[in-house]
């Protein structure tokens, strides 16, 4: 019975993809450390643990296995200065066995001589640094630190090394049992020591981050990837912002870069890719996913489910989710910077943030058109460093010439230049949260604005629409919004279920594929808006109260929907 | 490999590696005793093989000779898997090793085969004289009919079980001794 099985649990530093456990501090002994030892205990299931999670595990050990003690003595004679066998292990490590949460084991492979052992026994009963430091070896000695065991208990049988996968466990079981609440398994190539989850196949290095919010109130077991076909139910994040890894290789990366117990534990139908696209994508893209993962020939329908994509974009297509995928620290917080509190001044009647401005030419005309259009007292709106630099930062790649012409329209005035002067109205950084407590409405200008790419695909936008977290926060926070970006993409919100806010506001802009007309209509309705008084919006909005509560209960309800469904796609419902 | 028993076994693949072990792989060799054991050496031969299933070999043979490593060392003593091997398998067992080996497995619980094997070799602390003293012994038992010698073998079946208990009762105190340090620190 598991339950009443005994545990140890193994802390190691690097459980290779592909190798498996790699010995802790010294090179070599991996065959002692996956085969002796479990060999041993092979009545005692065995967790190997990264040793990254030392601080969630209990009653650990720590192995290093000596496979050559010629220096033996060496390893603990300096001590004092620091520099003994205690100063190699990781520090987290040591940190934890400082505070007796487990034991560190030194495995000495071969017999060593009378002198050593005098003095290892003398060192380790004196010096308290060594209270639960123990070793295994091949002689008995009188010692309580001390245990003599058949260190070579797999040559027993046959003079290769027997079995050695023999007993593995992972984290898997450890956490189904020690932990009631549910969880999700996921499958990590790397573990690091010190940084921990390394991101699968180069993947966005804020992988964890991006994963959490979607398995919301689940607990997430990073398993070594090595374990995966040892272990059930489990997808293998690839989390991208660009899917370079697909147009930069030659071959399709699943044959050269996922380790081979995942495409096993995959073929095995123990678990699943989980592609998370944290950025949009383009036509190209998706069509090359088409053409490598879904194209009929080259993978059956049973290969296909064994991919799933979760992206901003609305996919025809079973294996295709669309959610938000900017977590709850980018859907909060505008930058990582101290940001300005406005929840002093007087509620303004809508803000915009534009910090990184200089990065679209789209951001610095409206900058520019609510400078010209003296709308900028109206509302809370963040530019770095005030717009000081703002001429010289602007990046103006895309702008042309009509837009500058619509531009004037927007201003009234002829040949409006590319230029900001309003410093001390407008503000370096706002906290997204107290800032959207203080307006009416949010004038968000989304993150594409010129790239509406044609397209025949299923997606029933027929562009590769998509909205990000400066969309969506308005639906955390209950706010009204006029989007300055792709068209359609009210209609894709639409289609994603959220209702806005016509007919109090004028939605029309969302249908112009021109982006300069659509920059137009957009800018005509803030002024439409702005030239109510704050009386007059507030009332105004208290009429999309309904739908602003409708969408805050729609946003959540898809978010549980979605983990739901990966839940049930992973356990093969 | 051959289904007979044989009088011995002799897991010598690395001969090459210690003195004492070609030495008593010349001495199998000159006195026309390979054919009477089952006997690695790495090299393939009419009397010799490369290489042998541990378990199915000692399953084949009377008694183990067990070339130790260390021959020649006066450090503290210990357990070889080697030995082990032989308490695991319940097989009687020769010893090419250090001085009072045996004598230091009967003082940590284990019992070994005398007076059906001579052991006095065990004492012999010259290298040399000891070993002369295995290969005698060997040359002794392997002379015997292999009726007769099966028969002195049996003799020690009560031996070899209870070496057997005592190894798999160690192992588990010893793995809860350890288990319990871990988990309980005590």
């Amino acid at each position: 019975m598991i339950e009443s099985q005994k545990t140890i649990n193994v802390l190691v530093d690097n459980i290779h993809k592909e190798k498996g456990l790699i010995s802790n501090v010294v090179k070599g002994g991996e065959e002692v450390l996956a085969g002796t030892t479990p060999l041993i205990f092979k009545d005692y299931k065995f967790n190997y643990i990264p040793s990254y999670f030392v601080k969630d595990i209990k009653n650990w050990i720590y192995p290093i296995v000596i496979l050559n003690s010629t220096f033996i003595s060496f390893l603990l004679a300096n001590s004092s200065s620091g520099t003994d066998v205690l100063s190699l292990i990781p520090n987290k490590v040591y940190q934890e066995y400082k505070k007796n949460k487990g034991h560190i084991v030194l495995v000495l492979y071969e017999p060593i001589n009378d002198e050593d052992i005098k003095l290892l026994v003398k060192t380790v009963e004196t010096n308290p640094r060594y209270k639960n430091l123990l070793f295994m070896t091949m002689h008995y000695i009188d010692s309580p630190n001390f245990f003599m065991f058949n260190i070579t208990e797999h040559e027993l049988f046959n003079f290769e090394v027997h079995g050695l996968k023999y007993n593995v466990r992972s984290t898997y079981e450890l956490f189904k049992r020690e932990n009631e609440e549910k969880s999700i398994n996921l499958m990590i190539d790397d573990i690091d020591v010190e940084k921990g989850c390394i991101a699968n196949l180069l993947g966005d290095e804020r992988h964890c981050i991006k994963l959490r919010p979607i398995f919301n109130g689940y607990k997430l077991n990073y398993i070594p990837s090595y374990f995966a076909d040892y272990t059930e139910e489990w997808y293998y994040p690839i989390v991208l912002s660009h899917l370079f890894i697909f147009s930069e290789c030659g071959n399709p990366p699943l044959k050269s870069l996922i380790p081979r117990s995942v495409k096993e534990g995959i073929k095995n139908k123990r678990g699943k890719f989980l592609f998370i696209m944290v950025e949009a994508m383009t036509i190209e893209m998706i069509e090359y996913i088409e053409m490598i993962i879904l194209h009929r020939g080259v993978l059956t329908r049973e290969q296909e489910s064994d991919f799933i994509f979760v992206t901003p974009h609305i996919i025809d297509h079973p294996n295709f989710y669309t959610a938000d995928l900017n977590v709850d620290t980018l859907l909060y917080k505008d930058t990582e910077v101290a940001d300005q509190k406005v929840s002093n001044e007087r509620t303004r009647k809508f803000c915009c943030f534009l910090s990184n401005y200089h990065e679209r030419y789209i951001r610095g005309l409206v900058v520019v058109a609510l400078e010209k259009c003296n709308l900028l007292d109206q509302g809370f709106v963040s530019l770095k460093d005030n717009g000081k630099d703002f001429k010289n930062k602007l990046d103006t790649t895309l702008l042309n010439t009509k837009h500058m012409q619509t531009l004037s329209i927007v201003t009234e005035q002829e040949n409006t230049k590319l230029d900001f002067t309003s410093f001390n109205k407008v503000y370096s950084m706002l906290d997204i949260k107290d800032t959207l407590g203080n307006s009416l409405f949010n004038f968000v200008i989304e993150g594409s604005y010129d790239k509406p790419i044609p397209r025949v695909y299923n997606d029933p936008a027929g562009e590769v629409v998509h909205v990000t977290e400066k969309t969506y926060r308005n639906i955390i926070y209950k706010k009204p919004f006029i989007i300055l970006g792709q068209p359609r993409q009210l209609e894709f919100l639409h289609k994603l279920g959220y209702k806005t806010f016509s007919p109090i506001i004028n939605e029309s802009y969302d249908t112009y594929e021109d982006s300069a007309e659509r920059f137009y209509m957009v800018m005509k309705e803030i002024k439409r808006l702005c030239s109510k008084s704050k009386e007059e919006l507030i009332e105004m909005f208290k009429q999309v109260d309904d739908v602003l509560n409708y969408n805050y209960n729609l946003y959540f309800s898809k978010q549980l929907e979605l983990r739901d469904e990966l839940i049930r796609r992973v356990k093969n419902e | 490999m051959e289904t007979i028993k044989k009088h011995y076994c002799c897991f010598n693949k690395n001969y090459k590696e210690a003195a004492e072990r070609k030495i008593l792989l010349k001495y199998l060799k000159t006195n026309n005793l390979l054919n009477k054991g089952y006997v690695s050496t790495g090299e393939e031969s009419d009397e010799t093989f490369h290489e042998l299933d541990i378990e199915t070999t000692l399953n084949k043979s009377l008694i183990n000779i067990v070339p130790e490593g260390n021959f020649r060392s006066r450090d503290s003593q210990f357990l070889s898997e080697k030995i082990y091997r032989c308490f695991l398998f319940k097989k009687p067992f020769i010893l090419l090793s250090r001085q009072n080996d045996l004598s230091y497995i009967k003082g940590i619980g284990y019992k070994t085969f005398e007076p059906i094997i001579n052991e006095d070799y065990d004492k012999i602390y010259d290298h040399k004289t000891r070993l002369i003293e295995v290969c005698k012994e060997i040359k002794r038992i392997t002379s015997k009919p292999i009726e007769e010698f099966t028969n002195d073998v049996d003799k020690l079946t009560e031996i070899c079980e209870y070496n057997y208990k005592l190894y798999i009762s160690n192992r588990e105190f010893k793995k809860r001794k350890f288990y319990d340090r871990i988990t309980k620190n005590y």
